[in-house]
């Protein structure tokens, strides 16, 4: 598993950067790369990397360092570089991901990317001028759901529970909702297989890259990319009969009213929405609304107390 | 007698020969900044409406090209998918390749590798505006051009023979 993670980041990542960079990031040990989450680049500032927990620099010989102001510094032409090596020197050929902001990789990894943002009509309708670029490793954890399962299909019932993953960000509710959508495709001996459908607005969830999931999301299951959520719970309801249906994230009025069509249709919604704890999320206005209309049966609180994932509290309504 | 005949009709041939084939190069210019306008078109329609990566509209773009421009968008191709350059460098070796097998003029050169550092790096509209762009200018450049070559057609036919004959009366 380490190795994988290892030589996923060397090819799928180590390619794309400046030569520079390349050169340094290369040269970590397998160990450090294997724990890598994020690459940050930031021009005129110094490379960073996330490494488990912790912010840590390289500095010009290659060596790791906590002290992040003796990093190498990003030029502008590294910026340049990558980005030309990211989109194939064809940035018109990602001008969708460019206005969301992200580039996906083959492999599921996210660059962010930051720069003078150009607006037409209230929109956003392109960065040019690149001014930091991070890299977001997309990593699965097999199995790491296996724990809620029996919260969200509790036993002697047959299928799942509307359930929402509540927790701050960075506690895991992708890692999770990910790995849900491939056991709940799967099935094991807790349920039985169902037909998924997959809402990855932002593409975190399956990692699609042109349109084909890097990331297990299960045989039976079908991903609407960087589909709007609303709009996209209610395609799949009409066009792939899903029995569950996941999505990142809600919280707009009209995720609301397609969560709310979803379940009317018999269909499971799992989800999450960032919030510190139930009772937090119960002062959302629009959540709490749907909490009260009973739309969610099962909460499942996250915390990092013992790393991402950690299951703080279950909540029962309803 | 033989000799000097043979001689004359050699040295007013060859210069003769010489100054023909300085005017053909003034016209292949024009043939070859032709198909550049043209060829450039083709990049932008690729590159504006089916949004076709760079290297593989630089293929088409080559398929679509006669012989020596199509050299410029082969070797861009090439250098961006072996070489790991970025496109204004790739652009830039490709123009090195055909400058040295094409008529075209050092100023033409020029007005080309003004496009390096733009080519696929913005949005559709900013391609297709810049490409537009370079096109017009090529547009000025072909009309220079013909004019250039009607003058050197000309001079160069005439100047041949005549600088021929010169060195031949020179000699006798």
């Amino acid at each position: 598993m380490a190795f994988s993670d290892e030589r996923i980041i060397r090819e799928q990542i180590i390619p794309y950067l400046a030569l520079p960079v390349r050169k340094l990031v290369a040269g970590l040990p397998g160990e450090d790369l294997t724990r890598l989450e994020e690459i940050r680049l930031r021009c005129g500032k110094p490379v960073l990397l996330k490494i488990g927990e912790r912010d840590i620099s390289i500095d010009p010989r290659g060596n790791l360092t906590t002290k992040i102001s003796e990093g190498y510094r990003v030029e502008q032409d590294d910026i340049y570089r990558t980005i030309a090596a990211i989109s194939d020197n064809s940035l018109y050929a990602f001008e969708e991901e460019i206005r969301r902001g992200y580039i996906t990789l083959r492999g599921g990894h996210r660059v962010g990317l930051a720069g003078q943002i150009v607006m037409k009509k209230d929109e956003v309708k392109t960065i040019k001028d690149f001014g930091s670029l991070v890299f977001r490793v997309a990593r699965e954890v097999k199995n790491c759901a296996e724990p809620l399962l029996h919260h969200v299909v509790p036993p002697g019932r047959q299928g799942p529970l509307n359930t929402i993953l509540i927790s701050p960000p960075g506690c895991g509710k992708t890692t999770l909702l990910r790995d849900l959508a491939r056991l709940l495709s799967n099935g094991n001996g807790l349920v039985q297989p169902v037909n998924v459908a997959v809402i990855d607005e932002r593409s975190e969830l399956a990692g699609c890259y042109m349109g084909v999931p890097q990331l297990d999301v299960g045989p039976r299951t079908d991903v609407l990319d960087a589909c709007p959520k609303a709009a996209g719970m209610i395609m799949a309801l009409r066009s792939l009969s899903p029995r569950v249906i996941i999505t990142d994230e809600i919280g707009r009025r009209e995720d609301v009213d397609a969560v709310v069509e979803c379940l009317n249709a018999g269909v499971t919604v799992i989800t999450s929405a960032h919030a510190a704890n139930a009772a937090e999320l119960q002062k959302r206005p629009l959540l709490s609304e749907m909490l009260e209309r009973g739309a969610f049966k099962t909460g499942i609180v996250l915390s990092r107390r013992y790393g991402p994932g950690s299951v703080a509290s279950i909540e029962r309504w309803g | 007698m033989l000799l000097k005949m043979m001689g004359t009709v050699l040295v007013i041939g060859g210069l003769g020969f010489y100054g023909v084939s300085r005017a053909g190069s003034s016209e292949r210019r024009v043939g070859q900044l032709i198909n550049l306008r043209l060829s450039l078109n083709f990049l932008e329609k690729e590159i504006t409406c089916t949004h076709t990566p760079l290297s593989r509209a630089l293929l088409k773009t080559a398929g679509f090209t006669d012989w020596p421009v199509s050299l410029l968008y082969k070797e861009t191709a090439g250098n961006l998918n072996k070489k790991n350059l970025t496109a204004g460098e790739a652009w830039s070796q490709g123009l090195g390749k055909l400058s040295s097998r094409s008529d075209l003029k050092p100023v033409d050169l020029e007005l080309l590798r003004s496009a390096g550092p733009q080519l696929g790096m913005s949005d559709t509209l900013e391609q297709s505006k810049f490409l537009a762009l370079i096109q017009e200018e090529l547009a000025v450049q072909i009309e220079r051009a013909r004019r250039e070559a009607d003058t050197a057609r000309r001079i160069w036919t005439y100047a041949g023979f005549i600088a021929g004959a010169m060195i031949v009366l020179l000699v006798i």
